[in-house]
């Protein structure tokens, strides 16, 4: 009898160890294991790069609610000379593979060079004869502005996109 | 139980609340796109439509799959084979493997509460109310349901599978490109939904086909590869892959420029957009409506094209399925398993739901969204709960609702014939029918050749090319026969009886001599190899000597035993068979044995067929190969060719202790006869990691199977002959997908090269190739430089590519080659193009024009001759006696320098604007246009002026250190193209390097005289009797025509004196006087800078009839028409009529005028006026009194003329009419009269008489 009972709690200790060990190996060790894991520090990054995202763009609120507006503010810091001012006016950088990535560190660097040049002017004047080029946006967020040289070549385009989270119109591209 | 549901409602808050951006179409356009394929498939395959009843469980399906976090798992770049992976979001699976992955979607990470909204009624939503909570919609599931007869669901699974191809035509996913929310792509084509379809889309797909590939994962790397290869994502454009590239450039009708790419199929189309003349940050932008139309037009098609394909498949799976018992073992669990996942699930969620951080994320609001999804109705259908920039909003888009309500309106139309069919499912439902039509079209495409089906091309990697989809039958509704057996090959045993005892042929090493202690009596020749050979021997261990010998049709044809590298042998050993017969083999129930010649114990390597490997593969093709692999091999180290016959055995090394002791590996076939070996000792090779390979023996002696002939002429060298085998150092083990031996190679035609040069590419082009079995797709071809055979360039079932090129002025010659999958080559097309360079010609020489020096004098074709992009600004660098190097870019900036300037040539040139002659550029810059730009600013003042007749002459300097240019002085050149303009400076690419040398020359090439003037008009100017010559410019074919010298002639002779020739200069006219009555010859003629004479243009020349040649008194400082009655003496020199007398009047000082005046003429009194002998009539004319700023004439006539006698002098004197009593006959002003013939300060030059 005594053994009986010897031999039914070893089998119940056996089956403990089992499962325990089953356990161990499926939730640490298993490759699933190993995907739920990675799974989880993906949905990390991915949260808290989304919400940066988020926040960032929330809080990029220089600019006017109409596209007119935001490039009339953008000529009017270029001719006070506030170059940091009017970076401001364009779009943060979205490229999650550039270093300048929510920032507007391309297009502060640029305006710095062309007024070390002198040639802020030539900004000026190409963001003040740009005319409304609505055939080239592809959709209501976005608004062209073309500019054509006194013999009808084309100079450049001024494109703005609005920023759905903040409401204001940026300057994504020149 | 509770705390998993706790678990997933706390992933739920997390996923529904963290912020989410769109990652993909959007779903109403998901949901357009699916039923355009539903569409597409049912036009295609009229005897197997879907029906209409489960078309919007597949667009539900598809638009579901992008709920919570599943997006995330939505993208594949084919080029690197992986998913979406960031530094900052993380990585995920590949769609690809998503879409089979059933782990990972059955992972309680993803079952959480949906954020889409259904757009199924009610109705149809109970019929798969089962998968409410179902996260696994992988291919594997909707074939289950498919099979279980669970139709609506495994439409809705298939729906899900459906936008994840829909989705590998987004370049963005295929590019790894996440693009928080301002994909252009995605932005544009939000608009097409249900209910906004695209009008075109239709037409597109008119007279194509859904393609049909062999797998699931084919239509993965088939549109991911088109997307990929051929479109760009915003953040991508000449980033991080090298295509897709333009192939031109074209300025559209906006005035803008376009990068265009071809496209055999749809046309041409703007694949980017470039800047303007001034750029910001050199950004090339898509978001133009002109691009993404384009993109649209070609990727929605393609979508739907490789979507029908896909549903064709999935029926036919699903039939092979449902008659494969394995396919529904797979889907049982054992009860121990499903214990151990329940278990498992508990202690998961119970510590996911300890974890702190997550549970302190749990609010009500957790509830409230999950009482919003399920309440969700139809105006709560949203299509961007995910694309949402608001956190836990299921947004509400007006325009959609009313689509999916249209939808959904639709659906429930259709309600209650789905109920009638459920109800009649007992009898001949809908469905029986489909099934019964799916069953009929298996079976008649059972028969299909896989190579048919293989021969579906994915586009080509650099060309734009369409996949050649085969059409797809369409099958007519047919009678339903019966269910057919499972489709599956069964080998056909030859005709080829076995019969113990056989005669057998094992190796023994001749050294050690071991092969007598074997297991088989030595009854033939030994060999001479070093490391093995042959023998004929007949079993004694196994069998009986006999006189039955066997069929010589199975060899062990390579084996490996020793390995090197890490980990030694693990995962390297094999065992290599080869079938020389023309039947396929089963060789279920064969052995692969070992025997070591020290031991008599039998060592079992591998029983094909055993109960535990079902994986076994033993079929051994006709010609073809079978693997055994041994030690935990592993594909990975052999090129992925992966063992047929997997086994954990291991070959012995035989070193150390057991060198000299022979290893005998052994094939019995089912019956244990044995069949073939080979032995081997540790001097078989001569390193490790060497195989033993049996040689080739296609004629009938043995060569080497490595390399050569033999290479891929089969491995049945065998019989007496010495040394079958050979060592080789790269082991080719091969398996039994590989391609027979011996076979044909692919058969190449029709290759040429030829040169682009508007896009500066070499062409390749060639027919299609087959292999052995008729498949084009796994041909490749390789191109190699023909004079280092370096590969240049490598492409897939392609007919053709093209490479940009940055040599020219030089010959291209390759090779190209068709290779099969295993590596078998065609012959070698020679191939050959001559690159011109840009210059048609340069001649570098002493210039001998006044001034001397040299010059650079280039020649060149229709201008710009620089091909480009952008502008038609272009930059010429001349390096002496140097290669010209190929820097990438130059910047304005930094004056255009290379980075190595020291062979520059220093040149000068007359510039278009600006500080005019330069003298020391090192660089050419090439203005806009042939001529310099009117468009000022910029580069202009730069820019070189004296373009003309296709080239240009600049000086070039002799460099410093260097006394002069000699014969072996050269230059070279590089062409330069402006690119953009980047922070005020314009900044230039290179276009190609010149390889031409262009060596010094003493003397200027032959150069061409220019053309005369194509006129010279003659005036006489009878007054000064002059003729008065003009011409219009002159042109010359090879120098300047501004540096254009004039000189005229003329003689009273037929023929023009050689020295009579005077030079104008570059003057277009002259005088020359003329005596009457002579007449005259009169020419002109054009010399350029170096010399050369036109022939004249010539004309002669007489005075006009009735000419009277009375002297013109040009001289009027004699004094006329004074008071006293003075005149002006004449001379006449020959005798004539005077019919009237002319009076000329000189500008003055002040006003005057005249007044009923007249001409008398008096003769001559030695010197004095003498007689009066006529007089003229009376002009009663009146000058006004004013200032005359010109001479002015008045004419005098005669009433009878009066003859003047020759060799005579007379005068002429203005007279006073009668009406004027005044002695002045002129009068001035302010008292200044013309009494004297002159007014004050104009004296010799106020008047003067002509005779007529």
């Amino acid at each position: 009898m005594k053994n009986k009972f010897f031999i039914i709690g070893a089998g119940f200790v056996v089956l403990i160890l089992s499962i325990g060990a089953r356990f161990t190996w499926e939730n640490y060790f298993s490759p699933q294991a190993k995907q739920n894991k990675l799974f989880e520090q993906n949905l990390q990054k991915y949260t808290s790069g989304m919400e940066a995202f988020e926040a960032a763009m929330r809080a990029d609120t220089y600019g006017g609610k109409t596209p007119e507006e935001t490039l009339a503010m953008f000529v009017d810091a270029l001719k006070k000379g506030d170059i940091e001012l009017a970076s401001k006016y364009f779009m943060l950088d979205t490229n999650t593979q550039s270093p300048d990535y929510l920032t507007r560190r391309i297009w502060e660097k640029s305006l710095i060079k062309f007024d070390n040049e002198g040639d802020l002017r030539e900004i000026i004047n190409i963001s003040v004869s740009a005319k409304p080029d609505p055939n080239s946006a592809i959709s209501s967020d976005y608004f062209v502005f073309s500019s054509y040289d006194k013999k009808g070549i084309f100079v450049t385009d001024i494109d703005l996109r609005i920023n759905k989270y903040s409401g204001v119109w940026k300057i994504e591209s020149m | 139980m509770e705390r998993l549901i706790l678990f997933s409602l706390v992933l739920s808050f997390l996923f529904i609340s963290f912020p989410r951006e769109s990652f993909a179409y959007n779903i109403g356009t998901h949901a357009y796109l699916t039923d355009e394929i539903v569409n597409f498939y049912n036009k295609n395959f009229l005897g197997n439509q879907i029906p209409e009843g489960f078309r919007n469980y597949m667009i539900d399906g598809s638009r579901k799959e992008d709920d919570n976090i599943r997006p995330m798992n939505h993208f594949y770049d084919p080029v690197n084979n992986v998913g979406f992976h960031d530094s900052l979001l993380g990585s995920w699976e590949k769609s690809k493997d998503w879409a089979n992955n059933q782990t990972n979607q059955n992972s309680v990470k993803y079952k959480v509460p949906a954020t889409i909204a259904s757009i199924l009624s009610a109705a149809q939503t109970g019929k798969i109310s089962g998968i409410s909570s179902e996260t696994n919609f992988t291919w594997h599931k909707a074939l289950e349901y498919y099979v279980n007869g669970e139709k609506e669901k495994a439409f809705f699974a298939l729906g899900h599978i459906l936008h994840l191809i829909e989705d590998a035509s987004v370049p963005d996913h295929t590019r790894n490109d996440p693009h928080p929310g301002d994909s252009p792509y995605e932005n544009w084509t939000d608009k097409f939904k249900l209910n906004n379809k695209d009008s075109g889309l239709p037409g597109r797909l008119n007279g194509k086909s859904p393609i049909q590939l062999s797998d699931l994962n084919s239509y993965f790397d088939g549109l991911a590869k088109y997307s990929n290869n051929n479109f760009y994502s915003k953040n991508t454009i000449n980033s991080g892959y090298f295509l897709p590239q333009a192939d031109y450039f074209r300025i559209e009708s906006d005035g803008k420029s376009y990068g265009i790419k071809i496209d055999n199929e749809f046309g041409d189309y703007p694949v980017v957009r470039a800047n303007g003349v001034f750029s910001f940050n050199n950004d090339e932008l898509l978001n133009r409506p002109t691009i993404m139309s384009q993109y649209w037009s070609r990727l929605s098609t393609k979508s739907v094209q490789y979507g029908a394909g896909i549903v064709y498949l999935f029926f036919k799976e699903a039939e092979m399925a449902k008659n494969d018992p394995n396919f529904k073992k797979q889907n049982q669990k054992s009860f121990l398993a499903s214990i151990g996942e329940a278990i498992r699930g508990i202690f998961q969620s119970a510590d996911n739901a300890g974890n702190s951080d997550i549970t302190d994320t749990i609010s009500g609001a957790i509830f409230d969204n999950s009482t919003q999804s399920d309440e969700v109705n139809s105006e709560d259908i949203g299509e961007k709960s995910i694309l949402s920039p608001e956190k836990g909003d299921i947004e509400t888009d007006e325009g959609t609702v009313e689509a999916d309500e249209g939808t959904v309106e639709a659906d429930e139309g259709t309600v209650e014939a789905d109920e009638e069919i459920i109800e009649t499912s007992e009898g001949n439902s809908e469905m029986d029918a489909l099934n019964e039509r799916i069953d009929s079209l298996i079976s008649k495409t059972a028969n299909l050749k896989s190579k048919a089906l293989a021969r579906k091309t994915i586009p080509e990697v650099v060309s734009l090319k369409t996949p050649p989809a085969t059409s797809m039958p369409k099958l007519p509704p047919v009678q339903a026969p019966p269910v057919q057996a499972p489709v599956v090959q069964q080998p056909t045993l030859p005709p080829i009886v076995y019969y113990p005892p056989v005669t057998y042929y094992y190796y023994y090493n001749q050294t050690t001599n071991t092969t007598s202690t074997a297991t088989s009596t030595n009854s033939s020749n030994g060999g001479n190899n070093s490391t093995s050979t042959n023998t004929n021997a007949t079993s004694s261990a196994l069998n009986s000597v006999g006189t039955s010998t066997f069929s010589n049709t199975i060899f062990v044809s390579e084996l490996l035993f020793h390995a090197t590298g890490d980990g030694g042998d693990v995962g390297k050993e094999f065992v290599e068979l080869y079938n020389d017969g023309n039947q396929s083999l089963n060789l279920s129930g064969w052995s692969l044995k070992y025997f070591r010649s020290d031991s008599t114990s039998t060592n079992s390597l591998a029983l094909f067929g055993e109960s535990e490997h079902t994986a076994d593969r033993m079929v051994i093709p006709a010609k073809g190969y079978l693997l055994v692999g041994l030690n935990d091999y592993n594909a990975v180290n052999y090129s992925g060719t992966a063992a047929d016959i997997l086994r954990t055995a291991s070959l012995p090394n035989v070193s150390g202790a057991s060198e000299g002791v022979a290893i005998t590996a052994y094939l019995f076939d089912n019956i244990g006869a044995g069949v073939g070996g080979l032995a081997y000792t540790n001097t078989s090779i001569s390193q490790a990691g060497q195989s033993l390979e049996r040689k080739a023996k296609p004629t009938g002696n043995c060569i080497s199977a490595g390399s050569g002939e033999g290479e891929f002429a089969g491995n049945s060298c065998s019989g007496s002959q010495s040394g079958d085998f050979e060592t080789r150092s790269n082991p080719k083990p091969q398996n039994s997908g590989s391609l027979p031996e011996p076979r044909m190679a692919p058969n190449l035609t029709g290759a040429s090269l030829t040169y682009s040069s508007s896009t500066m590419k070499l062409v390749f082009k060639w027919n299609e190739a087959l292999d052995s079995m008729g498949d084009a797709l796994s041909v490749r071809y390789e191109i190699r430089n023909a004079s280092t055979s370096e590969i240049f360039a490598t492409t897939s079932a392609a007919i053709g590519l093209s490479r940009s090129i940055d040599e020219i002025g030089r010959n291209y010659a390759f090779f190209l080659r068709a290779f099969d999958r295993d590596g078998l080559g065609s012959p070698p097309a020679n191939l050959s193009a001559d690159v011109p360079s840009f210059f048609s010609n340069l001649y570098f020489y002493r210039d001998s024009r006044s001034g001397g020096g040299n010059v650079v004098d280039a020649y060149y074709g229709n201008y710009p001759f620089i091909p480009g992009s952008y502008g038609n600004w272009k930059l010429v660098l001349l390096y002496v006696n140097s290669a010209a190097p190929k820097d990438a870019n130059l910047i304005e900036n930094n004056k255009f320098s290379p980075a190595d300037n020291s062979n520059l040539a220093i040149l000068s040139y007359l510039r278009c604007s600006g500080d005019g002659y330069v003298t020391s550029n090192k660089f050419i810059l090439l203005p806009e246009g042939d001529h310099c730009s009117s468009l000022g600013g910029g580069l202009n003042p730069q820019g070189m002026s004296g373009l003309e007749d296709f080239h240009f002459i600049v000086p070039i300097a002799v460099p410093s250190g260097v006394t002069d240019f000699g014969p072996s002085a050269y230059v070279t050149a590089a062409f330069y193209d402006y690119s953009s303009t980047i922070g005020g400076y314009a900044n230039f690419r290179l276009a190609a390097a010149d390889k031409r040398q262009y060596h010094f020359q003493s003397a200027p090439p032959p150069s061409l005289p220019p053309l005369a003037p194509a006129d010279v008009t003659l005036q006489f100017d009878s007054l000064h009797s002059a003729l008065n010559l003009a011409w219009p410019k002159a042109t010359d074919p090879d120098s300047l025509d501004n540096n254009i010298f004039y000189e005229f002639n003329y003689s009273s002779s037929t023929e023009f004196s050689p020295a009579g020739w005077q030079s104008t200069g570059r003057n277009l006219s002259a005088s020359v006087p003329v005596n009457f009555p002579h007449g005259y010859k009169i020419g002109v003629r054009a010399v350029d800078d170096f010399g050369n004479i036109s022939q004249p243009v010539a004309k002669n020349w007489n005075f006009p009839t009735n000419y009277n040649p009375f002297p013109h008194q040009n001289d009027a400082s004699q004094i006329v028409g004074t008071s006293n009655g003075a005149g002006q003496r004449i001379f006449i020199q020959i005798g004539s009529n005077a019919g009237k007398i002319g009076m000329t009047v000189g500008k003055g000082a002040g006003p005057y005028s005249v007044t009923d005046t007249f001409i008398g003429i008096y003769s001559d009194n030695n010197g004095s006026m003498g007689n009066l002998i006529a007089t003229t009539t009376d002009v009663n004319y009146q000058w006004p009194m004013e200032d005359h700023p010109s001479a002015r004439s008045l004419e005098f006539s005669f009433i009878s003329p009066i003859y003047l006698n020759s060799n005579s002098y007379y005068w002429l004197v203005p007279m006073n009419g009668p009406g004027i009593s005044n002695t002045n006959y002129i009068f001035g002003s302010a008292g200044d009269s013309y009494s004297d013939g002159y007014w004050s300060g104009d004296m010799g030059k106020d008047a003067s008489f002509f005779l007529q």
